[in-house]
């Protein structure tokens, strides 16, 4: 599998540019803050502090990037592996969007299921079975024993 | 025929079994309440100074009323979050909660966005206790009385430091509020992170004095010979530290202390809330409770009208403060 | 009653069956707990806290001691193994820990982190007994200026912790620092960059920061490199426990780790997570391996693990001696304590010495339960690790879920867990530096709070921050240590230069 890889330069350069921008609308946002006085500061001191550090912070990285030289690379996935990462990410987007409707127990073993079907070659009820399995457990060790609060469905599970 | 008679009883009764049954919720839930665990929430995290009187209140109620009640810390907001679950709660008695009259009569003023502006809004339960704000300063502190405090105040406007648990909240209100009565100008410097970092403040010797909420860890600390206690902003003693001038005996107006209340949502059904009124007043009345007042809480046992009363009195003193303050800023 | 009668008063306290009892219900749940990614040690003892209050009190506080050991060890395993941390004062073993377990040493490092904590708490406990109340006056002597010193100070320490370049390290700081703004305000109660989103009010949760930066993004990693996974060997019994060299290695981590962490704990805020911050940044600067911190250094987890369970222990001394706790588990302590009557403080001593040393005597108690739990208990996570990944990652991220959305009961905690995880990934790809973005969270409120306050207090002068001696002491050192590097480079260069100089004449 042949990687592809995006200059160092690149990255660098661009992540700087957006930690600039990301800094100049915090600031924008802080400055509408109180300020107070000297012996009563406001909100907004901390902030602008803050804004200007990641200012510098941001052209830090851009001289970084200005620095490396051409010939560096980072490495990102290609086919498949990203294919991967990518479908992990929807279904963690899935879990998360449907734990509060579904409740935990329910989206819970979906996920588990959905999961284990991306990342092995079993059949896709085997996967639900173990999915079944390992929400049980975690059920019965965090929900019912600890009694940990979860988002619940109707069904009050 | 017998079949006949046999189906038509079996009907009777079969109507007579449903009649009971529909009539059975209407008079159960009343009668019948508390059936299943209440919910007690504390609009505060579990490490405030609102966690034990909660829990004690909690405690007791469950052996009074003979079920489940369990605490739950919602916080947030400065308090307005737990309220407000509260408030909007179904009026079943199930759901209720502790509410402080910052809470209660600070708040609305400050945040326009809450439901819950007066005491029409919800139903007061009982009183579960006063702490009044104190005055404190250190052992080897020149000044050995209030008076003398109060002198030294004059003589230096603006400069002497009380600190507090946070700006606007309680002790911090009563110096405003104090200051404007008597025109006075003593500055309060605040420590987020509980009156026990005020209190910090003043040991490490970085203000000169403290106004305190209640006395939680103070005697000891008397005792200790670390610090002494000038005044209490109520009248008359305040057991735990009895030695303390009453700011109202010695002639000055004060009328703000932290109230902690139970609060329902509005519209129980009258047994439910004669049943907790009642069971809040056995408790507040017990010499179990009381032995726990005094760590620090002041009681003051009152009705839910009288509730109600309290509030808006509070709220009222909160604005005349909110527009002397905002004048000055 | 002196100290060594206290102490032998407190053993027979704690060792009765009640109190052992509670002792082992605690550590069990805590670790348990502990291992929960996200739940912490707060969340945990405030869960049992109904629970305590139905025990007398001494019981319930052992209790609740032994649930606040359990949870440093239980959340120092999950982020040796799977790099993904507890609880916010296992966030720098996952920089060590993991490596190592990589490495294959999962099993020895386990064993050499027990032996750290319990070095660390009975020598921290032994501390407290000696010196309690001269203790609690070292808190009293720190103002807002000398913390203001103290964490400013550190956040330019410890953003050079895990090495790298210094936009690096900067960048993910200032980000944290960043993200540490959001939410309602603590002295004036306004509301920042929450969009009005309300649950926002609240800011961004740490832990749900830190799962999701450390943990997830792992996770991330490892399904996109799937492919090229190792099938873990058997593990040899050689592999389980630790070898010589690392015995002798952690030997002076762990008396650093104590130090600080004794001196840590003591002061107020996170105490634990701050110890082992500094004890890694220490170990960075003195220790003979430096040069391996951070690719798996055995001194990287021996040290902070040491500091933190060190800081729990004396962080108990402002509580028992002052009266006023300095963070959120002994705030619950002493909610615990009041709803039994117990008023702690000078008089606590005297008028309820049961309660006093019996509370000090389960400390070691509880080090020494937890050691006894998770040795053979080693031998259990290190076979976890053989379970093969499809069933392995859903656990883990359910559990993390979990642990995430019970710190606040929000699924905004859960849904940030992935927004984060993804900021994780990438800064990785791009060889940033993930430490400095949690120092930035941690440290931003800290920070800010001591300047306001400072500048409340001195009624506007800023020469509060530089007038005070400790600030002086803390600033020289910080200064110091800022140094040290560079001096020590600029030195061995000129020391070089002559040297070489030198040879050449010499060999004619």
């Amino acid at each position: 599998m042949t990687s592809h890889s995006i200059s160092k330069r690149t990255a660098y350069l661009s992540t700087g540019g957006l930690g600039l921008l990301l800094s100049a609308c915090y600031l924008a946002m802080a400055s509408q803050l109180p300020f107070g006085e000297m012996d009563a500061p406001g909100a907004g001191l901390f902030p602008v502090l803050v804004g200007g550090i990641l200012g510098f912070a941001s052209m830090a990285t851009i001289w970084e990037g200005w620095k490396a030289a051409h010939t560096l690379g980072i490495d990102m996935p290609v086919g498949q592996d990203r294919l991967r990462l990518f479908k992990l990410i929807a279904l963690l987007a899935l879990y998360f969007t449907t734990m509060p409707w579904l409740g935990y127990s329910l989206s819970s073993w979906v996920f588990a299921t959905l999961l284990m079907r991306l990342l092995s070659t079993l059949p896709l009820l085997r996967c639900a079975a173990y999915a079944a399995l390992m929400t049980g457990v975690i059920y019965v060790c965090f929900i019912y024993f600890l009694k940990v609060p979860m988002p619940t469905f109707a069904l009050t599970f | 025929m017998r079949l006949y008679s046999c189906s038509a009883f079996a009907g009777l009764i079969r109507l007579f079994l449903t009649a009971a049954v529909c009539a059975l919720p209407i008079t159960a839930a009343a009668q019948s309440y508390p059936n299943r665990p209440i919910t007690f929430v504390v609009p505060y995290g579990p490490a405030g100074s609102t966690d034990p009187i909660s829990r004690q209140f909690a405690t007791q109620l469950e052996k009074v009323l003979g079920v489940e009640v369990n605490v739950e810390n919602k916080p947030g907001g400065s308090g307005t979050i737990g309220f407000g679950i509260v408030a909007r709660a179904k009026p079943d008695g199930y759901t209720i909660g502790l509410a402080t009259n910052s809470i209660l009569a600070y708040q609305p003023l400050v945040n326009q966005s809450l439901t819950f502006k007066t005491p029409d809004a919800y139903q007061p339960i009982a009183k579960l206790g006063e702490m009044p704000v104190i005055l404190v300063v250190r052992a080897d502190a020149p000044w050995k009385t209030f008076e003398e405090f109060l002198e030294h105040v004059r003589k230096n406007p603006n400069k002497v430091r009380a600190s507090v648990s946070g700006l606007r909240t309680v002790p911090d209100l009563v110096a405003q509020e104090f200051n404007k009565n008597n025109d006075l100008k003593l500055r309060t410097i605040p420590f987020t992170g509980g009156s026990g970092e005020a209190l910090l403040a003043l040991l490490g010797n970085r203000v000169e004095a403290t106004l305190f909420t209640g006395a939680v860890g103070i005697p000891g600390q008397v005792q200790a010979g670390k610090i002494r206690v000038l005044a209490v902003f109520k009248k008359g003693i305040y057991d735990p530290v009895p030695e303390a001038v009453s700011t109202i005996d010695a002639g000055y107006k004060t009328t703000l202390s932290a109230q902690f209340y139970v609060m329902a949502p509005k519209g129980l059904p009258k047994e439910v809330l004669d049943k907790l009124v009642s069971a809040s007043q056995q408790i507040i009345n017990s010499p179990e409770y009381a032995k726990f007042a005094t760590e620090g809480y002041a009681l003051d046992p009152r009705s839910p009208a009288e509730l109600s009363a309290e509030i808006i009195r509070d709220t009222e003193t909160f604005i005349e403060l909110l527009k002397l303050l905002d004048q000055k800023s | 009653m002196d100290s060594l009668d206290g102490i032998l008063y407190g053993l027979s306290v704690a060792f009765t069956f009640n109190n052992l009892l509670a002792a082992l219900v605690g550590a069990l749940a805590g670790t348990l707990i502990g291992v929960l990614p996200g739940l912490g040690p707060t969340a945990g003892i405030a869960m049992i806290l109904p629970l305590s209050y139905s025990l007398d009190p001494t019981s319930g506080l052992i209790m609740m001691a032994g649930m606040f050991y359990g949870a440093m060890y239980g959340g120092s395993t999950t982020a040796i193994l799977v790099n993904m941390p507890g609880e916010s004062a296992s966030v720098i073993t996952c920089l060590d820990g993991y490596k190592l377990t990589k490495k294959g040493r999962a099993g020895a490092v386990l064993t050499i982190v027990a032996a750290g904590s319990f070095v660390g708490g009975v020598i921290s406990v032994i501390g407290v007994m000696l010196f309690a109340p001269a203790l609690a006056e070292v808190g009293l002597l720190f103002g807002p200026a000398e913390f203001f010193a103290l964490t400013a100070g550190g956040l330019l320490l410890f953003s050079r912790i895990s090495g790298g370049s210094l936009a690096a390290g900067i960048f993910p700081m200032a980000i944290g620092l960043m993200l540490s703004t959001v939410g309602q305000e603590a002295v004036t109660g306004q509301d920042r960059f929450t969009f009005g989103i309300a649950e926002l009010t609240l800011g961004v949760e740490l832990v749900a920061l830190v799962v999701g930066l450390y943990g997830i993004a792992e996770i991330m990693s490892v399904v996109e490199t799937l492919q090229k996974q190792v099938k873990p060997l058997p593990v040899k019994l050689r592999d389980m426990f630790p070898s010589r060299q690392e015995w002798r290695r952690s030997v002076a981590p762990y008396g650093r780790g104590t130090i600080l962490g004794f001196i840590f704990g003591l002061l107020p805020g996170p105490s634990a997570t701050l110890a082992s911050f500094a004890a890694y940044r220490l170990e960075k600067s003195v220790s003979k391996y430096k040069h391996e911190l951070g690719e798996g250094a055995i001194e990287g987890v021996a040290g902070p693990e040491t500091a933190n369970n060190a800081a729990a222990t004396s962080s108990m001394v402002p509580l028992l001696a002052l009266g006023i706790p300095f963070g959120s588990v002994t705030a619950l302590m002493l909610a615990a304590m009041m709803v039994h009557g117990v008023q702690p403080g000078p008089m606590m001593m005297t008028a309820h010495p049961q309660v006093f040393w019996g509370v000090i005597a389960s400390m070691l108690v509880g080090n020494v339960m937890l050691v006894i739990l998770n040795v053979p208990l080693v031998s259990v996570w290190v076979s976890l690790l053989r379970v093969p990944n499809h069933v392995f990652l859903p656990i883990i991220l359910m559990m993390a879920s979990i642990g995430c959305y019970s710190v606040r009961n929000s699924m905004l905690d859960v849904g940030m867990l992935l927004v984060v995880s993804l900021i994780g990934y990438t800064l990785r790809k791009l060889e940033f530096q993930l430490a400095p973005m949690v120092v930035g969270l941690v440290l931003g409120p800290l920070i800010e709070k001591h300047l306001r306050e400072g500048l409340f207090m001195s009624l506007g002068e800023i020469s509060v921050f530089y007038t005070s001696p400790i600030a002086i002491v803390i600033w020289a050192l910080v200064i110091v240590v800022l140094l040290l590097e560079p001096l020590r480079q600029l030195a061995a260069r000129m020391l070089g230069i002559k040297v070489k100089k030198i040879i050449p004449e010499s060999s004619e």
